[in-house]
């Protein structure tokens, strides 16, 4: 049997090993940080790891709170824990920085940004946060990947944006993707006074039914006793659905009609933001909710993120932007920006089966004001938004929307199955106090989704490996070997050459064209050093010089940085002796420096 | 009034003298680069301790009817001052309709916070004397905040020379948040930036044939040939590229909102309602719910010329969606002509104002909060055919104000020979501090119209007719007799406006038989606008119904009782 070995996949497959050029010096000195490789991958199951964590359940913000705490202090040399803000509620905004400080401060390196959890009961990508320090944590002695990550990054990861309704879901599973700020959805000047309750006292809020025999708009379904339909045109059912759990609160005559929340916080972000008449969600004006301000600071005050990840659920997606087709008229960022997106967002969906690689507004809907445009547009920063968890996987393909049998037959055979009946609520009997006896039951908050417990840690580990992908393919620096020409006495030509070992640019073209940060640049320093142009090197030879016209010819801006697996080379002619210092400096790069001898 | 500072710097190198920068060779139309008189008029001006303590006296001399306390504070550790004016013997002030006065959010628009004061002072002065400002303070709450930007207004006093409407920037606070390549340098000593002009080869302005004083440029479809360069006044110390940051320079807070917010342009902020002054703002909009119009003094305009329709959004806003509104409402634009037109037969001011508000307060609060609102520059030279610049002369001509430079030859230490001249800063923003009682009696009129014209909702009528058995039909009338509606029909679009709602309260023994027990009607219309509402309820003779209505930024909760019988 012959191996087909198709070119274009191979270069697209192209991995963390198969590079443009060797890297010649490891950056920030991390060689000087010497660990005795271990023999043990944590990959090799025949071990506990150090931190001995679940992953096959969720974790309140309590529990998660617990679970940072243990991580931080079983890897203080590399974990730092703070409090960025507090929610509405005053719950601690936490985020977690991974750090080695043997080699820089996390300032000074290139980072990565993870969040999750800003929809309320969007839950998993906080576990998938923990996972991610976890992992890094558990293997940075074992796999050397995993060492040169921790090395020559610095990871900011927030497990959860929105503590209050984190908490909201677990505790009550009122299904809102908002904070839990006061709204008066209902106009009567009164906030949040009816809402949906858990009668039942489950921790669940399910469906209310009624037996109204020959008098209901819904009928028994003759697949399986437990599912209502719709009684057909000219007849009769015995059922009324009476929509959520619970009563008329405020005794305005309606139920349910004031619930908590009624906002969406990934619609408060100053990117191509709309008032929510337009923008359902918006809030008063980007930044309005402690949540996203606590966010907004964090990353307005960090130009070395150069990656965003915010993990979302559910329906198995690896989103970017744009989110409107509005975006500058085009409906797309910028075709240099694209190809960095689609580097990353086409080898991700291959990591991640079930998961399709779809821009907002294009294949989903549009979203203004959304984390996304906002990092892209606003601070650099290439982001993606992945909806974790494909009710698909449970199903694993055959049993799809277009499947042999009815959604609700499918479902409930998995339910039965696969569950032993864990997802879905019988109907039982409760007196309510304005409508008398009524069933309650239905399907179970943890269905749909949430990942099942025994499927977590796989989507975990998929997703947490793509964020790392996204995090190695940051830009990487080095300088290649500097030329230095005599061209007669002390008068020299110095050409240097800086490296961009990974795909993603110093500086992405949004932020070249918004005036985001600082350009990149590169300059040439020496005692004594009269430098009489500055430029790049031009003409078929390279040998020509195309000036770059710098009032001071020394320094060089470079607006685009330097692009994706590429090089920047810039030629300068001086005069002087000695030592010369070349230096190129990068929001998102990093500072570099080497230096040449005029002699 | 800035495109022309969009000459960039390098970080690192702006503080290199204060009184240095580079050259901003100029575009476009020579900016309004007007401003405090020669001998700056700022004499009768008052800067941020001298308004705390007017702002104090005021207070404690009207203590029955007025209030100050802080709104916010600056990012220098000002005090926002928040005047509240109304009498509250006569009902709750966070319940009454209320007008909000906004001033100086450039902060170089002394004459708003000057006008704002000053009526403040007539409205207070005026009650028990004369009946219409009586009534406004009775029935009304007037919220003022005179001195949105005290830090860019202590500038004037600070920076004398210059012309800066925005909040200073962290990075260089003590130049207005410029940075050196826009902040200029007195070349000739006299004490303001104004232009430089050089004979050139290369140059595009021509000397206006009509003024002589005047410069312009030259047009060559017309045959005209430029023969000068013309730069802001000052040095070049920076000689490195132009690169400023994004939200990096000054802050104009009039341009922060985020109504056709101007996206990565010069001084619109690092991102919408970015500044602690513009964020305190916007939550009282929505905090303070009573808010019914508002009115803010700034050099933007809708009051002398009610906005066009079919208005295009600038370039570098964001696009939106088709159904974002541009224009005043249908509806609406009938309400906002015919206010207009009170004003200027009030104020008899008229002119032209600058017309675009991208970004601006009055935008954000029609379109985003719903709420009617207007704005007047206070003071302006009156319309005419000729360009504005001419008109200008002529009035400062007239009034002999001595409000621009001569050119004057003087040596530049880059260019060489060059003549420094142009318009004073600020003389065309501010104007001298002597007129400021006469305007602030006409504006006052103004506002003592408008705050009373604000929507009342009233219950006129409740009837209880006996169906016998126990059964009652009741009714309610509410009626707004005031001239605008409950709600605009923008604020019926935006989100966070509530209906008027009339609701009987759940009362043991009632039993609703018919009709919500809570109803809402979205919007009353104004001069007798009425409402029905009805319920058949069935409860024993003499049960006594609490009836509530509530009508956010028309009175508020309003409670009584309703007794069958």
């Amino acid at each position: 049997m012959t191996t087909r070995m198709d070119s274009r996949w191979i270069g697209f497959l192209a991995g963390a090993r198969r590079r443009l050029f060797a890297l010649a010096l490891l950056p920030l000195g991390m060689a000087a940080v010497a660990t005795p490789a271990h023999a043990q991958p944590f990959s090799q199951p025949d071990r506990d790891p150090v931190v001995n964590l679940r992953w096959d359940r969720y974790y309140d913000y309590n529990q998660m709170t617990a679970a940072l705490r243990t991580l931080v202090a079983a890897y203080p040399r590399f974990l730092t824990m703070e409090s960025i803000g507090t929610s509405w509620e005053g719950r601690d905004i936490w985020a977690v920085t991974i750090n080695n400080p043997a080699t820089g401060p996390h300032h000074e390196k290139t980072a990565f940004y993870a969040d999750a959890n800003i929809h309320g009961n969007e839950i998993q990508g906080t576990e998938t946060n923990l996972y991610l320090i976890w992992f890094l944590m558990e293997n940075y002695n074992h796999l050397p990947k995993v060492k040169e990550l921790v090395d020559t990054r610095a990871f900011y990861i927030i497990p959860s944006m929105n503590p209050d309704a984190r908490q909201q879901w677990f505790d009550t599973g009122a299904p809102s993707r908002s904070g839990t700020r006061p709204t008066d959805a209902d106009g009567d000047g009164r906030a949040n006074e009816d809402g949906p309750q858990d009668l039942t006292g489950n921790r669940e809020v399910l469906q209310m039914r009624k037996y109204t025999p020959g008098e209901g708009t819904h009928m028994i379904s003759p697949i399986d006793d437990r599912l209502l339909i719709v009684a057909p045109p000219g007849m009769r059912g015995d059922y009324t659905l009476l929509g959520n759990e619970g009563t008329d609160l405020d005794g305005d005559g309606r139920r349910n009609e004031d619930a908590l929340g009624g906002y969406d916080i990934n619609r408060d972000f100053p990117g191509d933001w709309q008032p929510p008449h337009i923008q359902g969600g918006a809030y008063w004006y980007p930044f309005s909710h402690p949540e996203s301000r606590a966010i907004g600071d964090f990353l307005m005050a960090r130009p070395n993120v150069s990656a965003l990840q915010s993990w979302h659920n559910a329906g198995g997606m690896i989103l970017r932007g744009p989110g409107s087709q509005y975006y500058k008229g085009t409906g797309n960022y910028t075709s240099r920006d694209n190809r960095t997106y689609d580097y990353l967002g086409e080898r991700g969906a291959l990591m991640l089966p079930y998961y399709r690689y779809w821009t907002i507004w294009k294949d989903l809907y549009t979203v203004y004001g959304g984390t996304l445009d906002w990092a892209h547009d606003f601070l650099g920063v290439v982001g993606f938004t992945n909806e974790l968890w494909s009710q698909a996987q449970l199903y694993q393909g055959f049993w799809d929307e277009n499947g042999p049998i009815p959604n609700e037959m499918r479902d409930l055979f998995f339910n039965d199955r696969l569950g032993m009946g864990a997802w879905f609520h019988e109907w039982e009997e409760f007196e309510h106090p304005e409508l008398g006896t009524v069933e309650i039951g239905g399907w179970s908050k943890w269905w749909g989704r949430t990942t099942p417990p025994f499927m977590i840690q796989e989507m975990l580990h998929r997703n947490a490996l793509f964020a790392l992908f996204h995090a190695d393919e940051m830009p990487l620096l080095d300088f290649a070997p500097t030329r230095v020409e005599r061209i007669s006495g002390n008068t020299w030509r110095v050409t240097a050459e800086i490296r961009n070992h990974r795909a993603m640019p110093t500086r992405i073209e949004a932020a070249e064209l918004h005036r985001v940060g600082q350009p990149d640049h590169f300059s040439i320093e020496g005692r004594g050093l009269a430098v009489h142009v500055g430029g790049f090197p031009s003409g078929q030879l390279r040998n020509e010089i195309q000036d770059a016209r710098q009032p001071n010819p020394a320094v060089l801006p470079i607006a685009s940085g330097v692009p994706g697996l590429s090089t920047v080379t810039a030629t300068w002619i001086v005069s002087g002796s000695g030592t010369a210092t070349l230096v190129y400096r990068s929001d998102k790069g990093g500072i570099h420096r080497t230096t040449v001898e005029l002699r | 009034m800035t495109r022309w500072t969009q000459a960039l710097r390098h970080p690192g190198r702006l503080l290199a003298a204060a009184t240095a920068g580079a050259l901003i060779l100029l575009g476009g139309t020579p900016s309004p680069s007007a401003g405090q008189a020669r001998g700056q008029d700022l004499g009768g001006y008052l800067n941020h301790a001298e308004l705390t303590r007017a702002l104090q006296d005021l207070t404690r001399q009207h203590s029955g009817l007025a209030s100050v306390r802080s709104f916010a504070r600056s990012d220098q550790g000002r005090d926002l001052w928040l005047l509240t004016l109304g009498n509250p013997r006569t009902g709750d002030l966070n319940e009454k309709p209320a007008l909000l006065i906004v001033a100086n959010l450039e902060g170089n628009h002394l004459v708003g916070s000057s006008t704002a004061l000053h009526t403040a002072r007539q409205l207070l002065e005026g009650y028990g004397e004369d009946p219409e400002a009586t009534r406004l303070l009775d029935e009304r709450t007037v919220y003022i905040l005179p001195r949105m930007n005290p830090d860019g207004a202590e500038l004037a006093w600070s920076l004398p020379g210059y012309e800066i409407p925005y909040k200073p920037h962290r990075s260089a606070p003590a130049q207005g948040g410029l940075n050196a390549r826009e902040i200029g340098a007195d070349l000739n000593g006299d004490g303001f930036i104004t232009l430089m002009r050089q004979r050139h080869p290369e140059g595009t302005w021509m000397v206006d044939p009509d003024d002589a004083r005047l410069i312009r440029q030259a047009n060559r479809t017309r045959a005209e040939r430029g023969e000068y360069r013309v730069f802001v006044e000052g040095i070049d110390t920076t000689q490195v590229e132009a690169y400023i940051p994004m939200g990096s320079d000054g802050v104009n807070l009039n341009r922060n909102f985020p109504h056709d917010y101007l996206y990565f342009q010069p001084h619109v902020g690092p991102h919408q309602v970015s500044e602690v002054e513009t964020r305190a703002l916007a939550d009282f909009m929505f905090e303070q719910t009573n808010i019914a119009a508002v009115l803010t003094f700034s050099p933007y305009d809708n009051l002398r010329s009610v906005t066009p329709e079919n208005r295009r959004p600038p370039a570098g806003v964001a696009p939106g969606p088709p159904n974002q509104p541009a224009n005043l409402q249908p509806q609406d634009r009938p309400y906002f002509q015919y206010i207009a037109e009170q004003f200027g037969s009030m104020t008899g001011l008229r002119g032209d104002g600058a017309a675009d508000e991208s970004g601006s307060f009055a935008q954000f609060a029609y379109f985003q909060v719903g709420v009617p609102a207007f704005t007047t520059p206070v003071w302006t030279v009156e319309p005419g055919s000729s360009s504005a610049d001419h008109r200008w002369l002529q009035y400062f001509d007239e009034a002999e104000l001595d409000r621009f430079v001569a050119w004057t030859p003087a040596t530049h230490p880059q260019l060489g020979e060059v003549e420094v001249g142009g318009f004073i800063p600020n003389a065309r923003v501010n104007p001298p501090s002597a007129l400021i009682p006469e305007l602030a009696a006409a504006h006052a009129e103004f506002i003592t119209w408008l705050g009373n014209q604000t929507a009342q909702v009233e219950l006129v009528e409740t009837r209880v007719t006996p169906r016998g058995e126990g059964v009652w039909e009741i009714s309610a009338v509410v009626a707004n007799e005031r001239y605008l509606p409950t709600q605009t029909q923008m604020g019926g679009r935006v989100r966070f406006n509530r209906p008027v709602t009339v609701r009987l309260l759940p009362t043991s023994g009632m039993t609703v038989l018919s009709g919500n027990i809570q109803q809402q009607v979205n919007r009353l219309e104004g001069m007798g606008g009425r409402e029905h509402f009805t319920w058949l309820v069935q409860a024993p003779a003499g049960t006594r119904i609490p009836l509530e209505i509530f009508a956010e930024r028309a009175g508020g909760l309003l409670s009584s009782t309703i007794t069958l019988r």
